[in-house]
């Protein structure tokens, strides 16, 4: 009851900058459904998160004085276990879309109102009933120009061909790996789903003993840096900033998987209208340009790229010119056919 | 006495309750919830090649880190118990200095020193040992490496405080008696620090099982449960299936010690029968 009255104090108090998550949980009731003073945003932190907070973050609560509390991470099995427990503290996640198709599907993310969320000057994908996407990361043919520069493989077709010699990192991990393998197989970007899973396994079958496994951004690139691997497929973000620090690491956006980054919702958060406002924000030409001169992952609106050089155009895997040859990964195939595939690869990746 | 000894279970009841016995409930509970019928998850785990090499792999890596780590183990501490002082005190911490960085950063680590042209490779290359580079990133030879340098010190201090129990008359006593430092060590010593032995092969072997992060970095192509479990956890979102893994590990595990611990007891049967005096 104490909390009721000295709601006006309360929230003064917060404004003054103690504002964490916790304090803003207890100011709630009192302020009822009036807007939040803070909105708690889960991200992939790093790199990431440095950009996120200058670009997004920041200039929301310029515009809104609204704070923007940066939470960790929210893999899927902590999602799940949020929203089911009816705890549901975090009001925006940053994920990619093959990770929230199975929590779309299981009913555990809220949809985006598109009447709040401007379409506007979105590129095709970046639009879907529960999440926008606000960034594109380019799964990307890479390798170490120390040892591969000459005869490195210009495409998946080359990658995958046991008669080019070289050691190969590849991510222990069915999505992507397979939609790689099947290019290599010869199946076209725009006949890529559903994917020839027995033509990519020969593929895989074929350079088998060449593998060398990463399952984390940062071991691919430092595998390639460390000349342990030859060529790979790894995420830009992860491979430009050791090209820009003069690494002996090239990459090539040709033949890329684009892997949309995207703002969904946590299914019960309390502050769905602010979460909303939050998302148009971050799909404004300007925030999107500030974001991608920070991490090179690019921009979802097509007007960033007026604001950005052509230099940083060039780095960018979803400008005009990169996207030309690249596709979307399809997180709704990899929800109805995962289970099976994933079985598969996981039994290929031990067996003897 | 009886009553007073049940009553010095009750804080390790309390604490092992609501802590791991309802969250174990929870996830058996769950393990039966899948879409596929009761148990289905379970004739999964137990009839998939893929998950049986899997769980085969978690295994075997826990128990060569428990032997390679006791082999290494056991030298220091028995160095550390026979040091006094400030010596003692240096021993121990320069065991417990690699405790200062993360998993994370020292895995990394390895995966740099290991590579292929990392400086062991080139190493054994110069000296001519080797004509290629060994892939131990990629073939779980690494992991195994990785993963005993972290749970060395595990094994040190059990039975380094083994070690420290022991009477110094014994191996005294057995010295008067005729035997030599290596037959005191091996009559006396080892025997009488055996049980510390045991916490320490146990406490490597059930760590061992559920490493995670150093799977992920120098695993190669010998995946292990735990990243199983993540995988199914939080990419597909099937529960059931990761907890009826998690359940079988656990069962498993429970099989192997219950194994050691009849064995254990029928050996000290029998070495009651023989002597009557260490028992």
């Amino acid at each position: 009851m104490d909390m009721i009255r000295n709601g006006l104090s309360r929230r003064s108090v917060l404004k003054l900058g103690a504002g964490t998550a916790a304090a803003s949980f207890l100011a709630m009731p009192a302020i009822g459904r009036a807007a939040p003073t803070s909105l708690s945003v889960a991200n992939g932190g790093g790199a990431l998160g440095d950009a996120f907070k200058a670009a997004c973050f920041d200039t929301f609560e310029k515009k809104t004085g609204i704070k923007i509390i940066s939470a960790p991470y929210m893999e899927g099995a902590r999602l799940k276990a949020m929203v089911e427990a009816g705890a549901v503290d975090i009001d925006v996640t940053d994920t990619d879309s093959s990770e929230a198709a199975p929590l779309a599907v299981a009913g555990l993310l809220d949809e985006i109102d598109y009447s709040v969320v401007p379409k506007d000057g979105l590129i095709d994908g970046a639009v879907s009933k529960y999440w926008t996407s606000c960034y594109i990361a380019g799964c990307v043919l890479s390798w170490n120009t120390d040892s591969a520069e000459d005869g490195r493989p210009k495409n998946w077709q080359e990658f995958f061909d046991p008669k080019v010699k070289g050691r190969r990192t590849l991510w222990k991990n069915a999505a992507q790996t397979m939609e790689v393998a099947a290019l290599g197989a010869g199946q076209t970007l725009d006949k890529l789903y559903p994917i020839d899973i027995d033509r990519a396994f020969a593929m895989l079958d074929g350079i088998r003993s060449s593998i060398t496994w990463w399952t984390s951004g940062a071991q691919s690139a430092q595998l390639l840096a460390n000349g342990d691997a030859d060529f790979g497929m790894c995420w830009n973000g992860r491979v430009d900033p050791v090209k820009q620090q003069g690494g002996p690491i090239d990459y090539t956006f040709d033949y890329s998987l684009h892997t949309p980054g995207i703002w969904s919702l946590p299914k019960g958060g309390r502050n769905r209208d602010t979460a909303m406002k939050f998302i148009a924000h971050c799909m404004d030409p300007e925030v999107q340009a500030a974001f991608s001169k920070l991490i090179p992952y690019g921009p979802t609106n097509d007007k960033a790229f007026d604001i950005l050089s052509a230099e940083e155009r060039a780095r960018m895997p979803s400008s005009p010119e990169n996207r030309k040859l690249s596709i979307a990964i399809n997180g709704d195939y990899w929800h109805e056919n995962g289970t099976k595939i994933y079985d598969r690869f996981n039994t290929w990746v031990v067996a003897k | 006495m009886k009553q007073r000894s049940f009553l010095l279970y009750l804080p390790v009841a309390l604490l092992l309750t609501p802590f791991f016995l309802a969250p174990m409930a929870v996830i058996g509970t769950e393990s039966f919830s899948g879409q596929h019928g009761i148990g289905a998850e379970y004739v999964k785990v137990v009839t998939d090649q893929g998950i049986r090499t899997v769980l085969y792999n978690t295994f075997y890596v826990a128990a060569m880190v428990t032997i390679l780590s006791l082999l290494i183990g056991y030298p220091i501490a028995y160095v550390l118990a026979r040091l006094r002082g400030r010596w003692a005190t240096i021993g121990i911490f320069l065991i417990f200095l690699p405790f200062w960085a993360s998993t994370v950063i020292r895995s990394f680590a390895w995966m740099i020193l290991l590579g292929r042209k990392g400086p062991v490779n080139s190493i054994l290359l110069g000296i001519g040992l080797i004509e290629d580079p060994i892939r131990f990133i990629d073939n779980g030879l690494g992991l195994m490496i990785a993963m005993t340098y972290i749970m060395v010190p595990f094994i040190v201090v059990p039975i380094l405080n083994g070690l420290r129990a022991i009477d110094p008359n014994l191996p005294r006593a057995a010295a008067v008696l005729g035997a030599n430092p290596w037959r005191q060590f091996l009559a006396v010593t080892l025997p009488l620090s055996m049980p510390n032995v045991a916490v320490g092969c146990t406490i490597v072997f059930v760590t061992s099982l559920g490493f995670f992060v150093t799977p992920s970095l120098l695993g190669g192509d010998l995946t292990v449960v735990s990243m199983l479990i993540s995988e199914q956890a939080n990419r597909l979102l099937d529960w059931p299936l990761a907890s009826a893994l998690a359940i079988i590990v656990l069962l498993l595990t429970i099989v192997i010690f219950a194994l050691l611990r009849l064995s254990q007891l029928a050996s000290r049967r029998r070495g009651k029968a023989r002597s009557g005096v260490f028992a």
